[in-house]
């Protein structure tokens, strides 16, 4: 049996808009902070250790000491972790590898960002600004309709099977209330009437960029054992990055999830049967889809026949992105990736009101970054599993 | 054949260094230019100082044929950098080229034209006043200067 790495002990996530006025995003990380701090149940002078994202146009650089300063912590161990959409995920391998390392017991991992008018564009002066951009191939929606055509190519895949993704998400968000499409379902019809952005990719297989911000409180295992609250725990992780541009990617069909995820589960002696919860990265329609094929739940090119054979409700047979996934919830910039760990925790510990699944032990946690470049998988346990794990359940 | 005008596009162009010069110099005479590795001798896109296979700076520049493979495009309607609007839509696509290394360029081929697997050729457009690589059907060889 595999040991717990360390614990998620809080979590804090602020409801999503479309538009802020004059918002901060150090406010906003401030308030996500200070729910998961609330939701911990310990005092702010326990966290000695900060991972923030980077932050375009406001903090451009020295960004733990700006978010460290604004929140009054004096962390032993502050860092950046800049992986696009894993950088969610990738924080919590992380905190728990400083934590163990000796550096600090108690970290905190926050990311967010504002939605006001003005909107700052990358500077980048780099390789894909020289040889990407001047194409007119600025922005995701190019290199994911561009990974959805190779799919359709390769597989035959049909737009219908990519439409059923959002139709779930949109499921699932009517389950929870902050999710940007509660209130606002839709069958795959609808995704396939919606206009097209960037063939073959509809407006509603692309997330809703929103305003949030989420926040996740790390600590050891010897520590969230002492609280009088269940935790989440960190049993496996696997993280791989394979290049920038899409371009340069060495497969269209398959991306770094895939050896990520295969670490994850080696390390916490599982496989994706196991997993009672499938907390899946899904900026795109396309991502889940090979997702849910790099991770061996179905063959390659089969993913259609797998989403019409399972349902992926709270209460289906393949709970999937319980939330609603970011195509159900919103993409809060940079937190989008953070979101799936929130659902994670609230699932594994039994806090997912009005949309719990059924003792549910192990969830697998995917994040993703720039064009199938950057990938985090997680897997989390119930406390009961974890502690089973430590021979001390009994 | 359909013609594609972007040479009034305000958009914009290559952030250029000395390092890739060779390359859009290249492209604005009709032609074609990638580092090559003496030492792995292999083709290097996008230019670099060293080799990313073996790590060597043995790189020099030779013109390669411009026959290329479609690997993958999309049709873009709605731009993610708003000067593009004057010109949607319009495809861009990954190409493999027959030396080996991958590119991101525009596709100048017609709807029914656009397959994954099909074969295209080099040509040099006019892209908001910048000569440009871009991918064709053969029979269209035509540069822009």
């Amino acid at each position: 049996m595999s040991q717990p790495k360390a614990a998620i002990i809080g979590v804090g996530e602020l409801k999503p808009c479309r538009v802020t006025n004059g918002a901060s995003t150090l406010g906003m990380l401030a308030q996500a902070s200070a729910l998961a701090l609330k939701d911990a149940g310990i005092h702010k002078s326990d966290i000695d250790g900060l991972l923030v994202g980077p932050q375009v146009g406001e903090t451009p650089q020295h960004v733990p000491a700006t978010v460290a300063e604004y929140l009054g912590l004096q962390p032993n161990m502050a860092n950046v972790v800049d992986l696009g959409g894993a950088s969610g995920p990738g924080m919590i391998w992380r905190a728990a590898a400083a934590i163990e390392a000796g550096m600090c017991h108690t970290v905190l991992c926050v990311l967010g960002n504002h939605r006001n008018p003005e909107v700052p564009r990358s500077p980048n002066r780099n390789p894909i600004r020289e040889f990407d951009v001047p194409f007119g191939a600025s922005g995701a929606n190019t290199t994911y309709a561009q990974l959805k055509q190779a799919h359709m190519a390769a597989f035959q895949s049909k737009d219908e099977d990519f439409a059923l993704i959002t139709q779930w998400a949109r499921h699932n968000a009517q389950y929870h209330p902050h999710a940007i499409f509660n209130g606002k379902p839709c069958d795959a019809s609808d995704v396939l009437q919606s206009p097209l952005i960037a063939e073959p990719l509809h407006l509603y297989e692309i997330v809703m960029p929103v305003a949030g911000a989420e926040a996740v409180i790390v600590t050891s295992v010897e520590r969230a054992k002492a609280l009088n609250k269940p935790a989440a725990y960190l049993m496996g992780a696997g993280e791989k990055v394979t290049h920038r541009a899409l371009s340069q990617a060495p497969d269209l069909t398959s991306g770094p999830l895939k050896p990520s995820m295969a670490q994850a589960f080696k390390q916490s002696n599982t496989s994706v049967t196991d997993m009672d919860l499938l907390s899946l990265y899904d900026c795109y329609s396309i991502m889940v889809a090979l997702t849910l094929e790099d991770s061996g739940i179905c063959p390659p090119g089969k993913f259609g026949d797998f989403l019409r054979h399972n349902t992926f409700g709270y209460d289906g047979s393949c709970p999937m992105n319980t939330h609603g996934g970011q195509l159900g919830f919103g993409q809060p910039d940079l937190a989008g990736g953070m979101t799936h760990v929130v659902e994670a925790v609230h699932q594994l510990r039994e806090t997912a009101y009005g949309r719990q699944i059924r003792s549910a032990q192990y969830a697998l946690v995917t994040g993703n970054g720039a064009t199938l470049s950057e990938a985090v998988a997680l897997v989390l346990a119930s406390e009961k599993v974890a502690l089973d794990n430590l021979g001390e359940g009994q | 054949m359909k013609s594609f005008d972007f040479a009034p596009l305000n958009v914009p162009g290559p952030t250029k260094i000395p390092l890739t010069e060779p390359f859009w110099q290249a492209a604005a005479n009709g032609e074609l230019h990638m580092q090559y590795c003496e030492c792995c001798q292999s083709y290097v896109f996008y230019p670099r100082e060293i080799c990313p296979c073996c790590w060597s700076d043995q790189l020099t520049w030779r013109q390669v044929t411009g026959q290329a493979t479609i690997k993958t495009y999309t049709t873009i309607w709605k731009p993610g950098q708003p000067g593009w609007s004057a010109v949607t839509p319009y495809t861009v696509g990954i190409i493999q080229l027959d030396e080996g290394p991958s590119m991101l360029a525009l596709l100048l081929l017609e709807p029914e034209q656009l397959e994954v697997g099909r074969a295209v050729c080099f040509k040099t457009i006019n892209i908001g006043g910048q000569l440009m690589p871009a991918f064709t059907i053969p029979e269209d060889n035509h540069h822009d200067k």
